[in-house]
């Protein structure tokens, strides 16, 4: 063989592998940059505001975090083909499987209203109204599924996945020292020493970063597409490719407000964006667009999530591959909550902030264990075969549970009793 | 209208108990859970209620003091 011939065949060795890459990423890039959520939006604005580039360093640490969880629940799905709230009933009984399924449609539900309030906020900066926020948002969601076809989902939702990259150019915008973050946020620090206000932030980062949603989610996603045993080295370069990216996201955040806003009190991302507009309108628009992108994000896949799960454990037809007469029950599940949520928004003098703080509280009910269940799973022979957990897996997925579980039960905690870390 | 009305209660009626019956159902087929077996599994399934508990209480704490206006 001459050495045209070889490069050719490289070339098309390599072109096929990014087509077949192609064809199987979706849900671990949409599940991570959905993580990146209007909550998440809110925390890291707030703690560039508060400590400038300095805890970027613990951004960077979240991306193995995110991986090793999310990896567990890819390998679960295409071995079991089956869902997570499906994979509890079988494991672990009616018990944990209700207990799992309910909250999970509690925590869905709040942070479903979570991220309504961070859509119309955002685009009431615009000066849309509330309720054509939430009547547009409706009518998307509803476009994306009434195909019947889970390709045509996949690929709006990577393109609203795309707009969640705006902060990039927002952090090059406003012209940050590139010495500066090298020197403040590489090197792990505690700005003015470990105290009760950045255990708070960092137990803030953490929560945001992975939520009992992403869990159900990528498990159903995996079993949805139908992707096999065989896939799951291109669903694991999938999910790590997505880790990537929201924590680059997180950090570009952490970049902005920590160039233009270092020292003001930022308590939300569009109070952020509003702030940022008196100073560079294109930087405070930009982030108002990705805050809204990133509440469309969050319900996206959030409302997905519970219908999936009811789907599976009712045994109804539960697949975006399904029209709406086909699966009725699971539409209506995503319209429920979709719509309730979006009317609770709307709602003149509705508790918003208390649901806000109580959505950690319930989040943490459910996650600890979510997570457990996960490993424990993941460990079982006869289920997994040699795809199981093996030691070195087990050492880290152990480490970053029990961590989670810490720092998600102490910052709900913190939710519940908010003057016990300050 | 009252026969309308009697027609939607037995309808109501008919769908309840097939939502109930399903939930038996499901209740049937996940009666005997394939993984809590092992001891260590019934160990961390322990823990976990018993972390729930804590949550619920510190809850009722919350929403008791909450009452007194603390």
């Amino acid at each position: 063989m001459n050495v045209f011939a070889k490069s050719f065949y490289e070339y098309r060795r390599v072109m096929k592998a990014v087509k077949l890459f192609l064809m199987i990423s979706g849900p671990g890039i949409i599940v991570m940059l959905a993580d990146n959520d209007a909550g998440g939006i809110t925390t890291y604005a707030a703690t560039g505001a508060n400590y400038g580039y300095h805890l970027i360093w613990f951004l960077a640490l979240l991306l193995p975090v995110a991986y090793y969880v999310q990896e567990m629940t890819v390998r679960l799905g295409a071995v079991t083909k089956r869902g997570h709230a499906e994979a509890i009933f079988d494991g672990f009984g009616p018990f944990w499987g209700w207990f799992s399924l309910l909250d999970l449609f509690l925590v869905d539900w709040l942070t479903l209203v979570t991220e309504f309030i961070g859509m119309t906020t955002a685009l009431s900066i615009f000066h849309v109204p509330p309720y054509l926020t939430v009547i547009g948002v409706c009518l998307v969601m509803g476009f994306m599924v009434i195909k019947g076809r889970y390709w045509t989902w996949e690929k709006i939702a990577l393109i609203f996945c795309a707009v969640n990259l705006i902060y990039i150019p927002c952090a090059f915008m406003v012209k940050p020292s590139v010495s500066d973050i090298l020197r403040q946020g590489i090197i792990p620090n505690f700005p003015g020493g470990f105290n009760n206000q950045i255990f708070f932030f960092l137990m803030a980062n953490i929560g945001t970063t992975i939520a009992p949603w992403m869990i159900f989610f990528q498990q159903s996603a995996v079993v949805d597409k139908s992707l096999q045993e065989k896939d799951i080295i291109w669903s694991k370069i999938d999910t790590l490719v997505g880790s990537f990216f929201t924590v680059i996201v997180a950090i570009f955040i952490v970049i902005v407000t920590g160039t233009v806003l270092k020292g003001q009190p930022i308590e939300s991302a569009a109070q952020a964006s509003q702030a940022l507009m008196k100073i560079n309108s294109h930087v405070g628009t930009f982030l108002a667009i990705g805050l809204f992108d990133a509440g469309f994000l969050g319900a996206i896949c959030i409302s997905l999530a519970s219908s999936w799960a009811f789907g599976e454990v009712f045994g109804w037809a539960h697949s975006l591959n399904n029209k709406i007469k086909q699966a009725p029950w699971f539409y209506a599940i995503y319209f429920l909550t979709l719509i309730t949520a979006g009317i609770v928004v709307l709602i003149p003098g509705a508790p918003l902030i208390m649901i806000t703080l109580f959505v950690q509280v319930i989040a943490v009910t459910l996650l600890p264990a979510a997570l457990v269940f996960l490993i424990l799973l993941l460990n079982d022979e006869k289920t997994m075969g040699k795809l199981k957990n093996n030691l070195v897996q087990n050492i880290i997925s152990v480490t970053i549970v029990v961590g989670i579980i810490i720092l998600s039960t102490l910052y709900a905690v913190s939710a519940i009793f908010p003057n016990l870390f300050k | 209208m009252i026969q309308q009305l009697k027609i939607f209660a037995r309808q109501y009626k008919r769908f309840l108990s097939g939502r109930l019956g399903k939930i038996a159902e499901i209740n049937r087929k996940y009666a005997h859970p394939r993984l809590a077996v092992k001891k260590s599994t019934s160990l961390v399934l322990l823990m976990l209620r018993l972390y729930l508990l804590f949550l619920v209480g510190l809850l009722i704490y919350k929403f008791i003091i909450t009452l007194n206006g603390k």
